[in-house]
């Protein structure tokens, strides 16, 4: 598969020649213990710290407009609906065209009930959906999001990956860098990147990396419950593969 | 500190009554436990009957209790728009009107039980990673020695290490110095590991208060359990296995082992 940003020999705060390849139209989470350089590796990714070590694939992203970064929640503007449509009206799009669009992405991202109201009013994981909406409204190729779900609970958790993983059905590649797994298994075919002190300690498909529990733990992360579960018991000879639904299990292990 | 409210309203919340009470973690869970925090730590208005370990609060007298709560919050914002760290952390004690006699003693204490360097003092506020802010806003907290400490969402952003750590020191604060600490998570996992005593929100009501296992095991209650508790408790509804009550996996395998066996 073609790489659409390629990262290579990468020598910067905590990182010594790091390479890195994300491919087309993938899910990929970059994790680690604290101080490990997530945040900054996603900068460097973004553009928004520029170094020579990052290229992009000329043929997908053609301007900066084709890559979106959440870094943070902070808005500009007080209404929820000028806050989605600002970025159009900046390409200086026709008014109909706009309201066609905004009335797409707000259905996609499951805010239209939120359109009329003021961003304060909104909670945590509402002004996150805005932000989303805001920054993939002119359809980017790339999406970055720096530890979007620190503050979400489980469900709003599961329910933020849906969003993401029906945003990549529409060809947008996506990067999270995450400080817990926990969202991890809400994801198909996702790639994680472990990082260390600016070290790849451990990567590829997802659940791959999931069952090496003792490296993770040694980096500081904590297994999600079922992954956990089904490791430990692997070891008792009790299960033989990584079972990610409670009611499964238990019919496994008592039947 | 006890603190007890009772019958007390505010904008967003009606008729709250409930205990902190002393010497135990206390956790909030629910949609609006950040407000409540806020409540207790009289950032926001409310009208009712508030005591603090017995005294009531009036209008007259609030500032005194005011001074002894600290509130640690979700993130970290620059009060001051000062970017070095420890200009910051001088002007900090200042607007809080600390008396003081060596401050970069003061200051270097803090920093140590947090577990941050002393070189962070050099540094700059907007070059901290997400981690070394939040230990940072720890830090801050712990400068003035209050007697009510109002964490909200502490463990976010944290990994297994530092969080390990930062328990610890709560634990310490807590058994030591009898500090009241109050936690707010939307994680029914972090609540049930690190809390004693809970309080549940519904509604903007209190749904329940009580301690921290009874709540999670009750059948009565329609909230998201811990992911381990919702094992047990299915096991126990689709097998008739009665698993004990467990707060580590490691300890639930060896049930699970002998039981399976």
């Amino acid at each position: 598969m073609d790489a659409v940003v390629r990262v290579e020999n990468l020598t910067l705060g905590p990182f010594k020649k790091l390479n890195i390849e994300i491919p087309l139209n993938s899910f990929t989470f970059i994790t680690g213990s604290n101080n490990s350089g997530k945040s900054l590796l996603l900068k460097v990714m973004s553009g928004v710290i520029n170094t020579k070590n990052v290229t992009y694939n000329k043929e997908i992203i053609k301007s900066d407009n084709d890559i979106g970064f959440i870094f943070n929640l902070s808005f500009n503007f007080d209404s929820v609906l000028k806050t989605i449509r600002y970025p159009l009206e900046c390409l200086g799009l026709l008014d109909d065209k706009i309201n066609v669009l905004v009335k797409d992405i707000a259905k996609d991202i499951k805010i239209s009930h939120l359109l009329n109201s003021k961003i304060k009013d909104l909670n945590e994981y509402d002004k996150l959906k805005v932000m989303l909406a805001t920054n993939v409204i002119n359809n980017p190729k790339l999406l970055l999001l720096d530890d979007p779900t620190l503050y979400l609970s489980p469900l709003e958790k599961e329910d933020f990956m849906g969003i993401l993983e029906r945003l990549r059905t529409r060809g947008i590649t996506i990067i999270i860098s995450t400080s817990s797994l926990e969202e991890v298994i809400y994801t198909f075919n996702s790639n994680i990147y472990v990082l260390d002190k600016g070290v790849i300690v451990s990567s590829g498909e997802m659940l791959d990396v999931l069952s090496n529990d003792s490296l993770l733990n040694k980096v500081g992360l904590e297994l999600p419950f079922m992954v956990d579960l089904s490791v430990k018991l692997a070891y008792y000879n009790l299960v033989s593969n990584i079972n990610m639904s409670p009611l499964g299990m238990v019919e496994y292990l008592w039947k | 500190m006890e603190i007890k409210f009772s019958h007390v309203n505010s904008k967003i919340f009606s008729d709250l009554s409930f205990v902190i009470p002393k010497g135990e973690i206390v956790g909030i869970y629910g949609d609006n436990g950040d407000k409540l925090l806020r409540l207790i730590a009289l950032e926001d208005e409310s009208k009712g009957i508030i005591y603090f370990d017995g005294n009531r609060k009036l209008r007259r007298n609030y500032y005194l209790f005011r001074k002894t709560i600290e509130l640690v919050d979700k993130r970290f914002n620059n009060l001051f728009n000062i970017d070095s760290v420890y200009s910051y952390f001088v002007t900090y004690i200042r607007y809080k009107k600390m008396e003081v006699l060596d401050i970069d003693k003061k200051i270097k204490d803090s920093l140590r039980i947090v577990g941050l360097k002393v070189d962070i003092l050099d540094r700059r506020i907007s070059t901290l990673t997400g981690s070394e802010l939040k230990l940072l806003q720890f830090a801050l907290a712990f400068l003035s020695n209050p007697k009510v400490i109002l964490l909200d969402e502490p463990f976010r952003g944290l990994d297994l290490n530092a969080r390990k750590k930062l328990v610890r020191i709560i634990t310490r604060l807590k058994d030591k110095f009898s500090k009241t600490i109050v936690i707010y998570s939307n994680n029914p996992n972090y609540l049930y590991q690190y809390t004693n005593y809970l309080i549940v929100l519904d509604n903007n009501k209190i749904l329940v208060e009580g301690k921290c296992e009874d709540i999670f095991f009750d059948k009565k209650y329609n909230i998201v359990r811990p992911d381990i508790v919702s094992f047990i408790m299915l096991v126990k509804d689709k097998k008739n296995v009665k698993l004990p009550r467990r707060k580590s996996v490691m300890d639930l395998i060896k049930d699970i082992y002998w039981n399976v066996k």
